[in-house]
């Protein structure tokens, strides 16, 4: 059904019940996502593309669009509240992008750029994590870990369909687990897929890094604002 | 009763260098000593890392040779993985020359600095020039046009680090095996041609003639007290090619005596069984030196002046270079070189190989082809390796260990101001004896500390930024007796 | 084009440009919240260890290139220069006003 919305003061026309993530982009406005893949089921996780909706504070990748709602993106107050919460992400794992591999291919560096982020408002933890690289293939840098949960449920063993990836505890005390068996079962092809949808550099393909060169790496030569935009079909 | 002088730079005032002279009663300088309070924190912070992350993370120890830094990691990391030296496999001959190429940009653009910068200023101005004007900003007013060219050659080198490593400083070309970019045509060109704001190769051969022609009529006018200032013995120390003259990327270290004998050359895998490292509680810096001549006869020189030393003539393409070699070595006629500020001349010689080097490797089609990377087989892992590269400052070497699954559990890195550590601590102690030994009353100078500084800077040592502060280095002076009591304390 | 501190390249930089504005924080009291001045080239010998004036990159343009650039120099009063912190909200609000108060500026006087 066609249906009126109003995003930044605009009207706007689009179909009831698409994402407002979604909608948002067709119309030439870039909400940052992190946990959000276009096509999957959302996961609601980093609450990085928070909107005001109708007056409340939502996560845009997680509502359907209605008749009449009226929508704040690029609102001062609600900017910075996004930008906090990139800066909470850095502040809470441990980031040295110069010597991080994803670097230039990272969504969140990526996102880090695009909320303008400079520096966390917040005090770094420091929190201590440890590596693992029991498995054969992967190595999990855990201290760029987001906890968005998209290796969780989007990875899953091809015989079974049982998780590999999963998260143990809550809060601060939160560690992204693999199963080893398991992970030891993924084909090359899913291997490489994980590490490629783990936005951070945390899922990482052993004794494999920095193969593009900079300047050419994925967000240089087209930034994820312009590829959130572009990937819309109108 | 002998006495003790303290020159203070490094632990009492930070970003000072602390030297301690000793003197015994008959004022004469029995030592001195070059304290040195340096951080080597990278050797932990690299452990429980993926290895091939080594080389981009402990390259930032580094703002100037950084590029010295990545190539010696991704020379231990190609042994690591099975495809390195270490194996005898060769590595493909585009990125090698990619590797090369990028040492080289970045050989020309360290040496200009030092050179230019805080060098021909001191030697156009004279040591004792008040020290605002001995520094670069100092020969804007004096030579403009010199300036020009400085900024000119700075900029060059700086766009021919970035077109290999994609980034002006810590920037990144090599991966395990090989290296992730050729350079393009364009690019070539434009390093090659020049283009408005930028010069072309042709100049930055010229402006390095010019550079080394400025050292020679200082030598000239001032031959006598160039070449008496800090004239110390070492041996010398390069990494060599097959030939036995200079490889700054690969080759055997090569040690030479006085006469230019060869003392040892080895496998720069083997060079834990050859040298041992002296520890002093005065100094977080360790003392290198080689095992079969022991601690004074054993220590070396590396760097310009040592590879000068060692090297007997650059490659058949490199005319001029080779030329200013020849006059170099006649100079001695024979002999190794031990003139401290001969470094300087050393430093001339090689801006002008080093662009002569480039313009031989641009110009190879090799550099735009596509095989890249030699994919090591299943079972090649070692899971060890050893690094060793002539960096700017001189031998440098990175050593190291990861378990299987690739966690780094162990790295090593000996950079070349430790080689440098006997033979500076000797500069220091021939400077001070040339301005105290046998005088009257042993009384600080503000000309021995400006020597004090010429001798340091010679070696540009990479102990902290002070040392490549423009102008004048930071120093503290305490004069202590032998039984530690205070005489006098300059601080500047 | 953004510096941790001032080369003596960024002579040469300057020397292509009319007009150029350097932006840099300060804790001088007399600043309440930002200053804009317009700068004269000056050989002052005014470095510390590793870096250069304003007045003496300019100087630095106009003895090597013959021509000199119209700079200007805001400055702003920031409080607090630890790592590890974000800018303090005093700092903030003098940015934005100085952002402000040059946005305007500019449109009017075309600077
Ligand atoms: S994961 Fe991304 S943000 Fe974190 S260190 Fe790597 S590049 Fe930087
Ligand atoms: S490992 Fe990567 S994909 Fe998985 S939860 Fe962490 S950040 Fe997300």
């Amino acid at each position: 059904m066609r249906i009126h919305i109003t995003l930044d003061g605009q009207s706007v026309i689009t179909r009831e019940g698409d994402m407002l993530v979604d909608v948002a982009a067709s119309n030439g406005v870039y909400i940052p996502t992190l946990c959000y893949v276009r096509g999957k089921p959302c996961l609601g996780t980093c609450r990085t593309c928070s909107v005001r909706v109708n007056g409340n504070i939502m996560a845009a990748c997680t509502i359907p669009v209605s008749d009449g709602m009226e929508v704040e993106v690029n609102e001062p107050e609600v900017t910075d509240m996004r930008k906090a919460l990139v800066e909470l992400l850095f502040s809470e794992g441990n980031h040295n992008c110069p010597s991080c591999e994803k670097s230039g291919r990272c969504e969140l560096q990526a996102v880090g750029y695009e909320v303008g982020m400079m520096v966390s408002r917040f005090p770094y933890k420091f929190t201590p994590r440890t590596r693992d690289y029991a498995s054969n293939a992967l190595w999990l840098e855990r201290d760029r870990c987001i906890f968005c949960q998209r290796c969780v449920e989007m990875i899953r063993d091809k015989e079974t369909g049982q998780k590999i990836f999963s998260i143990e505890s809550r809060g601060t005390q939160a560690t992204i687990e693999i199963d080893v068996e398991l992970a030891n079962r993924m084909p090359p092809e899913q291997v490489r897929e994980a590490a490629e949808l783990c936005p951070v550099g945390c899922i990482i393909e052993k004794s494999l890094g920095f193969n593009d060169p900079i300047g050419k790496r994925k967000f240089e030569i087209k930034s994820i604002r312009e590829r959130a935009l572009e990937r819309v079909d109108k | 009763m002998s006495r003790k002088l303290v020159i203070d730079p490094v632990s009492k005032i930070e970003g000072h260098g602390k030297v301690i002279v000793y003197m015994d009663d008959d004022n004469q300088v029995t030592d001195a000593k070059l304290y040195v309070a340096e951080f080597r924190g990278f050797e932990k912070f690299v452990q429980g890392h993926p290895y091939w992350e080594a080389p981009m993370l402990l390259q930032r120890i580094c703002g100037i040779c950084f590029v010295s830094h990545h190539l010696c990691g991704a020379k231990a990391l190609d042994d690591m993985v099975g495809v390195g030296y270490s194996t005898g496999v060769q590595m493909l001959p585009t990125p090698e020359k990619m590797r090369r190429l990028g040492h080289y940009m970045q050989q020309l653009q360290s040496h200009v600095t030092a050179y230019f910068y805080c060098i021909v200023p001191e030697m156009l101005f004279g040591m004792d020039a008040p020290p605002q004007q001995r520094n670069v900003v100092g020969l804007v007013e004096a030579d403009p046009e010199l300036v020009k060219r400085v900024v000119a050659l700075r900029k060059w080198g700086q766009e021919g680090i970035k077109a290999v490593l994609g980034k002006r400083m810590h920037g990144i070309n090599s991966v395990p095996g090989g290296v992730s970019q050729n350079l393009d045509q364009a690019a070539r060109d434009r390093l090659i041609n020049g283009e408005e704001g930028l010069i072309s190769l042709d100049d930055v051969i010229e402006y390095a003639q010019d550079g080394l022609k400025v050292f020679k009529d200082f030598h000239a006018k001032n031959r006598a007290e160039v070449d008496a200032f800090a004239e110390v013995p070492a041996l010398n120390m390069s990494l060599v090619n097959d030939e036995g003259n200079v490889d700054y990327y690969h080759g055997d270290i090569r040690i030479v005596d006085k006469d230019k004998n060869i003392v040892e050359q080895f496998d720069y895998h083997d060079y834990l069984d050859y040298f041992s490292e002296a520890t002093e509680e005065w100094s977080y810096m360790k003392f290198p030196f080689l095992k079969s001549l022991g601690r004074e006869a054993g220590s070396v020189r590396v760097g310009a002046l040592g590879r000068l030393n060692v090297t007997k003539s650059y490659e058949h393409n490199c005319p001029l270079a080779n030329a200013a070699l020849e006059e170099f070595h006649d100079y001695t006629g024979g002999k190794a070189n031990d003139m401290t500020l001969h470094t300087n001349w050393a430093r001339a010689i090689e801006i002008l190989h080093s662009a002569e080097q480039i313009k031989v490797l641009l110009s190879d089609p090799d550099l735009q082809k596509d095989q890249l990377v030699i994919t090591p087989a299943d079972n090649a892992w070692i899971g060890e390796g050893v690094g060793v590269v002539e960096a700017p400052r001189g031998t440098l070497l990175h050593h190291y260990r990861a378990d299987k699954a690739g966690n780094i559990t162990f790295a090593n890195l000996i950079v070349a101001t430790t080689q440098n550590n006997t033979v500076m601590n000797r500069t220091i102690r021939s400077v001070a004896d040339a301005y105290l030994g046998g005088k009257e009353q042993a009384e600080i100078t503000e000309g021995m500390m400006n020597a004090i500084e010429v001798g340091i800077r010679a070696y540009d040592p990479c102990l902290s930024c002070a040392t490549h502060a423009m102008g004048q280095m930071p120093l503290v002076i305490t004069l202590l007796d032998a039984d530690g009591k205070l005489i006098e304390e300059k601080i500047r | 084009m953004r510096h941790y501190q001032l080369h003596l390249e960024d002579a040469d930089l300057i020397s292509y440009k009319s007009k150029v504005l350097f932006v840099d924080a300060t804790k001088a009291a007399d600043v309440e919240s930002f200053r804009i001045e317009k700068m004269a080239s000056k050989m002052d010998f005014s470095f510390s260890s590793h870096a250069i004036s304003i007045p003496a990159i300019m100087a630095t343009c106009q003895q090597c290139f013959d021509r000199v650039p119209q700079v200007h120099l805001l400055t702003i009063r920031g409080y607090a220069w630890e790592l590890e912190q974000g800018m303090t909200p005093a700092a903030q609000r003098n940015l934005m006003t100085a952002t402000e108060y040059f946005r305007n500026e500019s449109c009017a006087s075309g600077m």
